[in-house]
């Protein structure tokens, strides 16, 4: 087919600005299109998700394999994590001789932030890219092609399970997580800081309610979706070969470090302004 | 029966595919050969749905395939499956479990029917008793016959083989030929062979097409190939370097 | 080694490995700058290589260290905003508390995890893919310690680049915070600053330096170890990485608590 249309001189000044629009425009386009290309991937796996039939099998694979693997993590990062915030809460409520409280505001933002966000970063930044390394090298050497070949979906059967399995995963460990480092905290505390447990215990009683505990569920099982929809889709998207594995598994890592807190910025600004319409009202 | 009618398939400005027409009958052998690039394997994916043509018409068993969807794909390929040139096993199920995949997925039946069928379909690529082996563990020709007996676990009426005896030894290659042709006769199916490997060709080939600079060149018999009057066919034929070739 | 937990068990054994690999590096690197003293074309070729290391790896860093240290400044002030809501019920002194979290915790261990994953996989990657396909022991053959010619400039550069980008870090992370701040809490940036410096002190900024520095220096030690550990081809490789980023992650996180403990305890 030719194209015999002539098309008339765009003038420089046009052409020229167009130019700089460009350059500054191009990192945010190429953002904006792979948030969008992400997206469409979650969408994908919503719309396979719905179906009746799960692979089951599959999710307990992936709980085994992944799971079973970072409980140890989880608990040495929430021991010392704990203890961490213990300390540093702890200085500063004593310039306000509030130390009293250092129970209730160390559980209370370890349940809130610190740990799911710990969780994901720590976890969700590895399983991410072992999961991209795993589906990448299915791609590269065709498998994921001779699936659909057989007649079995893909997403269906790889990525749907490991979202089942890595939003569990990240429920389990971040309560793991949240538990030990408030235990750690406690045990911090009372050695080095000189409040006592049952000081400590009782005002995080008084100041961690239910609906701190479940935005922090929340939280976490963002995290999850966020870790299975980037780990999934750099995993399905690698063309060429071993090395493209590897750039991609970098991609991971990076997008899930900052999309992680990206993630967590926003969801902090929706539950505030939840628990200021609802919760608070009452 | 599968036709091809003026398809046209480009990627970005490499034009791959100009038209080409084809006609596949039942129960034959065919050979798609030419050089390296110009669209073999492009014109077999588009019967699996791999690949989505740019202009013209696909049909198979009377209906028109071009247009379908991911989901309307799903039937086509129980009945049209395809062999990979990379075997393609899914490294972490097992030689048995890889051959039995397709059935778990899309038959009703009970484990011990699986691994019945299982060991018919390895017994049937000379590979029986290797079920519980891991892909790792086994050679490259071992893995490709293996993706042969999964590839057929679902008895397909069309069987797809992209490059089957490329970078395999003399004596692979001719185990390969042999089994292509067994699987002709014994589950009476219809094969398109991708190929470049002329010695595949003479053993084995019922009907030869040539793709070359995105058309055919040459559609018949594979004792016809070094006497047509087509000289591009007859240098590709011979492995002579020069002739009219354009390389 | 085949699995990731195995480390666990060898702990005492991986553990002694890595301080020999610690005290070596630091061997080599006094090696290096007394070989430096002794000629001027020798201290040019050391710098060089030790900017260019500098170069590589700050490359890789500074967007993903400074975008996630952005989010982390503001998320610090919505979540300090909650809880100072609810436990003095007034948001005066959240500009303090958020400042003091940031310089003494966010701004080095924000930046420590995010170069672990990228630049301490980026090593171990290099490193151990030199393992497998015997370039290390093809070097030990021609006399070049690959602890010397391999270590030395990536510890330097990482220490250098975790100091100078935790630095950063802070003012960057404290910025974000200032704009939420006034924008949420309707603190100007003035009261802000005045606020924020009322609560820190100097030694909080020598403690962000100071974590900074341990572990710019952890980094690229667990990294190099476990390139050199590397054994099995390609997929040796992807695991040396994930052991060495999550390894990283997990000494920086157990020694910022000892650290922090040993401040309040002299400072």
């Amino acid at each position: 087919m030719e194209q015999a249309l002539s098309r008339p001189e765009t003038p420089a000044w046009i052409s020229r600005s167009a130019a700089l629009v460009d350059a500054f425009w191009r990192p945010f386009a190429g953002f904006l299109d792979e948030l969008g290309r992400l997206l469409r991937f979650l969408g994908e796996v919503l719309r396979a998700g719905r179906s009746r039939h799960q692979y089951w099998d599959v999710v307990r694979y992936q709980l085994y394999q992944v799971g079973w693997q970072s409980v140890p993590i989880a608990i040495l990062a929430g021991v010392f994590v704990g203890g961490i915030f213990a300390i540093q809460i702890y200085e500063n409520l004593f310039q306000f001789g509030a130390t009293a409280m250092l129970g209730g505001i160390s559980a209370s933002i370890t349940v809130r932030e610190v740990g799911p966000l710990m969780i994901a970063l720590l976890l969700g930044g590895r399983i991410g890219a072992f999961t991209t390394a795993e589906l990448g090298t299915m791609n590269v050497t065709d498998q994921i092609d001779a699936m659909r070949c057989l007649a079995t979906d893909p997403i269906k059967y790889l990525v749907v399970p490991r979202y089942y399995a890595l939003i569990l995963m990240s429920w389990v460990l971040t309560v793991i997580g949240i538990v030990i480092g408030v235990l750690g905290a406690s045990v911090v505390s009372w050695f080095i800081c000189n409040v006592n447990f049952y000081l400590f215990f009782s005002n995080v009683a008084s100041l961690v309610d239910l609906y701190s505990f479940l935005s922090g569920l929340v939280k976490s099982m963002c995290f999850g979706v966020l870790v299975s929809t980037v780990s999934c889709y750099y995993g399905f998207h690698t063309h060429g070969g071993a090395e493209d594995v590897g750039r991609n598994v970098n991609k991971t890592v990076v997008v899930l470090g900052i999309g992680i807190l990206a993630l967590d910025y926003v969801l902090a600004i929706l539950n505030d302004a939840i628990y200021a319409a609802f919760v608070a009202a009452r | 029966m599968i036709v091809f009618r003026d398809l046209y398939k480009s990627f970005g400005t490499k034009h791959v595919l100009r038209g080409i027409n084809l006609t596949v009958h039942e129960g034959e052998t065919l050979f798609i050969i030419g050089a390296s690039g110009t669209g073999k394997s492009v014109t077999i994916k588009h019967l699996v749905g791999l690949l989505k043509p740019d202009a013209g018409e696909i049909w198979l068993d009377g209906e028109e395939i071009t247009h379908y969807d991911e989901r309307q794909f799903m039937n086509v390929r129980k009945k049209c499956s395809m062999v990979f040139q990379n075997p393609a096993l899914f490294d972490s199920l097992s030689v048995g479990e890889n051959v039995a995949f397709p059935l778990r997925r899309h038959t009703k039946l009970s484990d011990a029917e699986i691994r019945e069928r299982v060991g018919e379909n390895l017994a049937l690529v000379n590979m029986a008793g290797s079920g519980d082996a891991m892909p790792h563990e086994i050679s490259g020709s071992m893995a490709k016959r293996v993706s042969l007996a999964r590839s057929i676990a679902l008895r397909p009426k069309y069987l797809l083989y992209d490059e089957p005896t490329t970078g395999a030894d003399p004596i692979t290659a001719n185990t390969l030929n042999a089994l292509i042709k067994d699987m002709a006769r014994k589950l009476k199916v219809t094969s398109i062979v991708v190929s470049h490997d002329m010695e595949s060709v003479r053993q084995v080939a019922d009907r030869v097409a040539m793709l070359y600079q995105g058309n055919f060149i040459y559609d018949g018999k594979p004792s016809e190939l070094s006497t047509t009057d087509n000289g591009f066919v007859r240098q590709f034929v011979s492995g002579s370097a020069e002739g009219p070739m354009a390389d | 080694m085949h699995s990731i937990a195995a480390p666990f068990l060898d702990f005492g054994r991986v553990l002694g490995q890595m301080l020999r690999l610690y005290v070596e590096s630091l061997a080599y690197l006094a090696v290096t700058i007394k070989e430096m003293a002794m000629s001027r074309k020798r201290r040019l070729a050391v710098y060089s290589s030790w900017m260019e290391q500098i170069y590589w790896i700050g490359n890789k860093s500074v967007s993903i260290v400074l975008s996630t240290i952005a989010f982390v400044g503001m998320i610090s002030i919505v979540e300090m905003s909650y809880q100072m809501n609810r436990v003095l019920h007034s948001t005066d002194f959240v500009p303090g508390f958020a400042a003091l979290i940031i310089f003494r915790e966010f701004a080095s261990v924000i930046p420590a995890s995010m170069m672990a994953g990228k630049v301490g996989a980026g090593i171990t990657a290099e490193v151990g893919s030199m393992q497998i396909t015997e370039q290390i022991d093809a070097m030990r053959l021609i006399s070049l310690n690959p602890v010397k010619y391999l270590v030395v400039p990536r510890f330097v550069a990482c220490t250098v680049s975790l100091v100078l980008l935790s630095s950063i870090a802070s003012l960057v992370a404290f910025a974000t915070a200032m704009a939420v701040t006034s924008h949420k809490l309707g603190i100007s940036p003035e009261m802000f600053i005045n606020t924020a410096l009322f609560f820190i002190k100097p030694e909080d900024i020598w403690i962000n330096l100071f974590k900074a520095f341990v572990f710019g220096q952890i980094i690229p030690i667990i990294a190099a170890h476990y390139g050199f550990h590397t054994r099995g081809g390609a997929e040796g490789v992807g695991l040396a990485c994930t052991k060495s980023v999550v390894y990283s992650g997990l000494v920086i996180v157990i020694l910022d608590f000892y650290i922090t403990w040993a401040a309040t305890v002299f400072l």
